[in-house]
């Protein structure tokens, strides 16, 4: 399980700057103000720290992303001791971004002071639909279909991971050629997978359903983490929709 | 073993026997030399000492590649699964492997009692349809197992569409799964969107108290081609 997680990371990590302006997908998290913390997590009962195989698969995460062995041992010094780290903690300002591409993703990883890191990621097409109007893929998505004017992708999976949260959903949305104002037809099935802790079942729902003047329209899905550590914060991931693209972020 | 986990063992083993012993389950549901992880990969010719890397990997990390339903395979191979059933081999990085199956449909003739019984999966044939109905669909990766069973209906010139589901069940030797839900449906398929229906669970494993929502989907084309989901 927590190496499947990895693979999440290795997919979203093959997306960049080309991904984001001919496809589909930015992926980010960030947590959430007014974090709570899952009283009834049973799982993590009697637990003060993180497990060997948290640790593990933290370690693996981290080196994924090039985090130095120095720095993931004072990481998880802090973890062990039953403390947090910066990409953990809400209102952390990020030190440095840098893009890490592969065939299939490009991945912005955002570092923090203490050295911990969190993921945003863009796939890259894998196919491009006959007669979009826009030189954006369906990427993930099932199936597509076009119109006068615009292009409607179906059931596309967007997932987000900061190595201990990841969270995703389907979503349909359409793009409206030109300035056309793109939106949102469908969400569903939110996913929510929790390392060193739990997740509880995310909440999903389309917060804007029609890009407008001002922005971009959104679906979000949010679930509650619970750390072994005793931590717990809400965090919430978005899709947007808008500009004839799509992206995700942390809210 | 504390007396918690033999219980949850024995409990996961029953619920394995009985809910999942005709899909893609474990064939045995021993965890202790991971047996269970062991007879389910050689199912589909993973080698020995791909499992044994896997077994290692399992035990240091908690999971392997196949653990997430988001995970990127690289390859699918589809070859006969258990119980009359077609089967999706989907192998990762790491040589673990995904396995989601489709009963296949004994044929019936219109207005006539199945031969195989409820718990079978049959198709009738009429004139520009054909109905399959109660086939089991089960999606899983050695730890954790969802199945469900549908019915659907192709027709010649229309859209095929997913007439009804139920029967849902999980199984697993490494953690609890909550009940499955009936999670989203979408019976009707157009020209441009399958039909769908998903069922999910979410799992909680009791080695790190990490924890997952687990799904297994019916897909249908307008066509009327069926696969298996795990999202």
């Amino acid at each position: 399980m927590f190496g499947g997680k990895l693979k999440i990371h290795r997919r979203i990590a093959a997306v960049g700057l080309a991904g984001l302006t001919a496809a589909t997908m930015v992926l980010t998290l960030a947590p959430a103000a007014g974090a709570t913390v899952l009283a009834n997590s049973v799982a993590t009962q009697g637990q003060t720290s993180i497990s060997d195989s948290d640790e593990a698969e933290l370690r693996e995460f981290w080196t994924q992303y090039e985090v130095a062995p120095s720095t993931q041992n004072a990481l998880v010094q802090k973890l062990r001791a039953g403390g947090t780290v910066d990409a953990l903690t809400d209102g952390a300002q990020p030190t440095s971004t840098r893009t890490v591409s592969s065939e299939t993703d490009d991945v912005t990883v955002t570092s923090f002071a203490d050295g911990s890191i969190q993921i945003t990621g863009v796939e890259k097409p894998l196919e491009e639909a006959e007669g979009a109007i826009s030189p954006m893929s369906v990427g993930s998505c099932r199936t597509s279909g076009s119109g006068s004017g615009y292009n409607t992708y179906y059931d596309c999976k967007a997932y987000l991971s900061n190595g201990f949260v990841d969270l995703g959903f389907y979503i349909t949305y359409t793009i409206v050629a030109g300035t056309g104002y793109d939106y949102i037809v469908e969400v569903n099935s939110p996913y929510a997978y929790g390392i060193g802790g739990t997740a509880s079942t995310p909440t999903l729902a389309i917060g804007r359903k029609t890009e407008y003047a001002g922005g971009s329209a959104w679906a979000y899905a949010r679930t509650s983490y619970s750390g072994v550590n005793g931590g717990g914060r809400t965090y919430e991931m978005r899709a947007l929709v808008g500009s004839n693209r799509t992206l995700t972020i942390w809210a | 073993m504390s007396t918690s986990f033999k219980i949850k063992t024995a409990l996961t083993a029953l619920a394995v026997t009985a809910a999942v012993a005709v899909s893609a389950g474990p064939a045995t549901a021993e965890t202790e030399g991971h047996e269970d992880l062991r007879a389910f990969w050689t199912q589909y010719g993973v080698s020995e000492t791909v499992q044994d890397s896997l077994i290692d990997k399992f035990e240091t990390t908690g999971g392997f590649d196949a653990s997430s339903a988001a995970a990127i395979p690289v390859s699918v191979v589809a070859q006969p699964g258990p119980a009359d059933s077609t089967a999706n081999v989907a192998t990762y990085a790491d040589g673990s492997i995904a396995v989601t199956t489709l009963e296949n449909a004994t044929p019936t003739d219109p207005g006539t009692i199945s031969t195989r019984g409820i718990s079978g999966c049959t198709v009738t044939s009429g004139s520009g349809y054909a109905t399959y109905n109660g086939c089991l669909i089960s999606a899983g990766d050695g730890i954790k197992f969802l199945s469900f069973r549908a019915s659907y209906q192709r027709v010649s010139g229309g859209y095929a569409k997913i007439l009804s589901s139920n029967s849902p069940a999980t199984a697993s030797n490494y953690g609890d799964m909550t009940d499955p839900v009936r999670a989203y449906m979408r019976y009707q398929s157009t020209s441009l969107q399958d039909a769908v229906v998903k069922y999910s669970s979410v799992y909680t494993s009791w080695s790190s108290g990490g924890s997952e929502t687990v799904y297994t989907s019916l897909w249908l084309t307008a066509g009327g081609t069926a696969s298996v989901g795990r999202s």
